[in-house]
């Protein structure tokens, strides 16, 4: 099993000139790494390990590109800063990886434990940041409360 | 532990732990060194197949328009200007997977029959048999962009290629890098990929997997859509289209010029020159691609919708045809909204049988009170508008297209009496019927019956109704000498092809949908009439007034048109525009003087007005007071900066003030707006040799010796009218059509109203 903390390069594609970009970066990445492996600290994937390298994939594997930066939400898919409260985790992994609703399924793009990951990171996601009130970016089509919670195309 | 030793563990840590991550980092950067090896390996293979591919073809392609201008006779290009191997492009099926509401669509719209339906084919092939093939490039530019991007449009090329049955396919749309307006396929294909790399250049080098789109969305999204896909500019590049020299050995040849009409409409609001004034800007794609709530899924969907890609428009025979029942019945409802207005708005009075009576107008209908004598003549003017479409109806130089208005006269139990615009039991149409249509004639003084473009020579009459204006249509009719009231009914009907065309491209008898676009009836009693309510779909009075006037001003009734816009006046005495529309009418009439008053009128009701202040400029260069026209027309320019009219005046005055640069700078302007623009062509061939360009003179004086008129075809048109006079009376701008009692009942077939039915 992948170590959360192994995320970030093994998403990663260099190619080319981003690959120079990308050596310095992955070598004191790789380094922090090896210091924390040194030190005699577990690799266990906490809960809050789990949920920061579901907030890289969220980052990294094109989630953004509908649900937003920080999942506020955009015109092609809702928002889910507050979807922790609405869908149980089962329910977030079914829809992650069945797709449904507008949304394709990433059983066969994402691996089973960036998919865990990716449900640990959104699950979490109950609060609304206060500061999108104000700036009133939007959240079209935010999951519905008053949907059936068994519905697992939601 | 003393602090020292501390220190040297530390130290000696941190020296194994960075020279781990040296070893680490060292390896990582061979590893893409080797990914960038291999992807530097992939692109060389992938430009050497490309090159590869280009060679072959260009061994036994056809050059016959130049080593240099291979897809000539269309406009179409690719980035590199080599030929582009067709598997390059996936296929409909492919996006499909993703997209499958957008395909669906695509399916039943015309972009993807575009090469398939056997109208289509069938003309082609006679260009082919007639010509050659390597002329068909001209229409294959936007019917099969994939066959002359690939070089397949050559002697020897395959019968059979697999992309042929999906015409304008998601990648040809999708893979266009650039466009300008001079139409006939003016666009330039670039080698279609499906996603960007991390630095935004197209990935076309290998195959891209779903998983690699579905973590790179944006990625996908910027190599398939491009801001100006949604511009009318990008639709411009098919549908406007010229005839060149290259394509009929004779001059080039205005065809269809939807994105000009549309740019001087009201709807894109880039004109002051429309008679009525929209409220927000109308695109292409704001009519033709509305966005849409998702019946299957599709991810590029926003909120739930997606700009349709039925393309919804005027082509009924494809859904009937192929039975796409919804389709079908969408293009039906887009037929039927709002495109025109029609009113029954006066009856002309002539002679009564016993004779007598002088001419006078009854109007407007409805709101007048009037007496009819039983058996007396009667003239009903039919007004109609085009409202609703941003082009011309019908929508382009196509006169196998059908579009006319039926007139009927009953008595009060419903028997007809008196029709125009019947079919008859062969599907033909009636031949004196009232047609928004043109007629193309050859060098033989006859009809192009089958579409044959190539060898048009001269358009012999044009009652197309242009975006935002009206048409009268006369009917005379005889009142019963006896009995109760008669209804008239005017009804706009429209169906995509004339029977004669149909039944040689299609099959012999081939019945096509009709549908009733607008209909109007009035009731007219023998007696006295006296007001009735207004219908629903009634203009208000000053506007029904109003549309007569520009009817009767592009019939060449000045005096009449006058006399309308005259009313509109008193009726509406804060409408500026009633003032202009006078105006208009006096300055073709070349009653300069009489127009000014009227612009000032206008003007002072409505200061700056750019409109007024355009005609007024008129009137001004007219006075010889070009001073002061420059400076009108620099007003209406900073309002309307893309105004090709104020641009191409501004010039003229510039150059009769002889002010080259000026007039240089105005006239370029307007060729950006439409690099076609005839004036310009012939200007700038004075203006450039003034300033000493010789070269860019001497090309513009070839341009317009190309475009303009052949004033000898002129004897086609005539030789044609000679020998068809039942239609010769539809070339006069003004002109009635004489109803005669009803045929026996044998005689007429019913029309059918919607679409649908068929196989696929």
């Amino acid at each position: 099993m992948l170590s959360p903390d192994a995320v970030v390069p093994s998403t990663q594609t260099p190619r080319g000139r981003a690959g120079l970009v990308f050596v310095p970066g992955a070598a004191l990445l790789l380094g922090f790494l090896f210091i924390c492996a040194s030190s005699d600290r577990p690799v266990q994937a906490s809960s809050m390990q789990g949920r920061e390298a579901g907030a890289v994939l969220f980052h990294e594997k094109g989630c953004e590109h509908c649900h937003g930066v920080d999942g506020v939400g955009t015109d092609r898919a809702p928002a889910l800063t507050t979807v922790g409260k609405r869908r149980k985790k089962a329910q977030i992994e079914h829809q992650i990886e069945q797709g449904g609703n507008g949304m394709p399924a990433y059983s066969a793009v994402l691996q089973p434990d960036e998919i865990k990951w990716l449900v640990e990171f959104l699950h979490a996601k109950r609060k609304a940041p206060k500061q999108l009130k104000v700036t009133g970016v939007p959240v079209h089509g935010d999951v519905p409360a008053a949907l059936p919670a068994s519905d697992p195309g939601r | 532990m003393s602090e020292r030793g501390k220190t040297t563990r530390q130290a000696a840590w941190l020296r194994g732990t960075l020279l781990t991550a040296a070893a680490i980092g060292a390896l990582t950067f061979a590893f893409s060194q080797v990914r960038s090896a291999r992807a530097g390996g992939e692109a060389n293979e992938a430009a050497a197949a490309s090159q590869a591919y280009n060679d072959r073809i260009s061994a036994k392609y056809n050059f016959r328009f130049g080593r240099t201008k291979p897809f000539l006779p269309s406009n179409a290009t690719t980035e590199t200007g080599d030929f582009i191997d067709p598997k390059q492009f996936q296929t409909a099926d492919y996006c499909g997977h993703c997209h499958q509401e957008a395909h669906q669509q695509w399916r039943e719209s015309a972009h993807s029959n575009a090469n398939r339906a056997p109208w289509y084919l069938k003309n082609v092939g006679l260009l082919n048999a007639e010509k050659g093939i390597e002329f068909s490039r001209h229409c294959e530019g936007c019917h099969d962009p994939i066959a002359v991007v690939a070089g397949a449009l050559t002697e020897g090329s395959p019968k059979k290629r697999p992309y042929d049955q999906d015409g304008v396919t998601c990648q040809v749309c999708h893979s266009i890098q650039k466009v300008d307006t001079r139409g006939t396929g003016s666009y330039v294909m670039g080698v279609p990929a499906v996603m960007v790399d991390e630095e935004g250049q197209p990935i076309t080098t290998r195959q891209v997997s779903d998983a690699e789109i579905l973590t790179h969305l944006d990625r996908h999204s910027k190599a398939v859509m491009k801001d100006f896909y949604r511009t009318s500019e990008y639709c411009s590049a098919c549908h406007k289209a010229a005839l060149p020299r290259e394509l009929n050995g004779y001059k080039w040849q205005r065809a269809i010029f939807l994105y000009d009409e549309w740019q001087n409409s009201s709807f894109a609001k880039q004109s002051p020159l429309p008679f009525y004034v929209k409220d927000s800007v109308s695109t292409c794609q704001t009519c033709h691609m509305q966005r849409e709530p998702l019946k299957l899924a599709d991810y590029g969907a926003k909120k739930g919708q997606l700009a349709s890609h039925r393309w919804l428009g005027a082509n009924t025979l494809i859904p009937k045809y192929y039975g796409f029942d919804e389709q079908g019945r969408r293009i039906v409802q887009f037929l039927q909204n709002s495109v025109f207005n029609i009113d029954i708005f006066a009856l002309e009075r002539g002679e009564t049988p016993e004779g007598g009576t002088p001419q006078t107008v009854v109007a407007p209908l409805g709101l007048t009170s009037f007496q009819v004598a039983p058996g007396e003549l009667l003239t009903a003017d039919v007004v109609i508008q085009n409202k609703g479409i941003a082009h011309t109806h019908v929508p382009e130089q196509r006169d196998m297209y059908e579009s006319w208005v039926n007139f009927t006269m009953k008595d009060a139990n419903g028997r007809l009496l008196a029709e125009s615009g019947f079919i008859k039991p062969n599907g033909d149409l009636d031949e004196r019927v009232h047609s928004f249509t043109n007629r193309l004639i050859n060098a033989k003084g006859t009809r192009n019956y089958l579409h044959e473009v190539w060898n048009n020579r001269i358009v012999a009459y044009n009652n197309t109704i242009q975006s935002g204006r009206s048409q009268v249509v006369r009917y005379a009719f005889q009142m019963p000498a006896t009995g109760g009231p008669v209804s008239i009914t005017a009804t706009v009907k429209y169906r995509r092809f004339d029977q004669h065309f149909v039944d040689y491209t299609v099959s012999k008898h081939y019945e096509q949908p009709v549908v009733d676009m607008v209909s109007q009836t009035r009731v007219i009693m023998v007696g006295e009439n006296t007001p009735v309510a207004p219908g629903a779909e009634e203009n208000k009075e000053w506007m029904r007034w109003n549309n007569y006037g520009i009817a009767l001003l592009d019939a060449q009734q000045y005096a009449a048109s006058l006399d309308a816009f005259a009313h509109v006046a008193k009726m509406r005495p804060d409408y500026a525009d009633a003032y202009t529309n006078m105006a208009i009418v006096q300055i073709l009439w070349q009653r300069f003087d009489e127009a000014r008053p009227n612009l000032e009128r206008s003007l002072a009701l409505a200061p700056r007005n750019a409109r007024a202040l355009y005609y007024r400029a008129l009137v001004e260069r007219n006075e010889g007071k070009l001073d002061l026209a420059i400076t009108d027309l620099n007003e209406v320019a900073k309002s309307f900066p893309r105004s090709r009219d104020a641009h191409r005046e501004l010039g003229y005055a510039y150059y009769q003030q002889r002010k080259y640069e000026l007039a240089r700078a105005e006239y370029e302007m307007v060729q950006g707006i439409d690099p076609d623009d005839l004036a310009a062509h012939y200007q700038l061939s004075l203006v450039y040799r003034r300033l000493g360009m010789k070269e860019r003179a001497a090309q513009e004086a070839a341009r317009f010796a190309d475009q303009k008129d052949d004033p000898s075809a002129s004897a086609y048109a005539l030789e044609y009218m000679r020998s068809h006079t039942e239609i010769a009376n539809e070339s006069v701008p003004w002109h009635v059509h004489e109803l005669d009692a009803v045929a026996p009942a044998s005689d007429h077939v019913a029309t059918v109203s919607g679409a649908g039915g068929g196989s696929q």
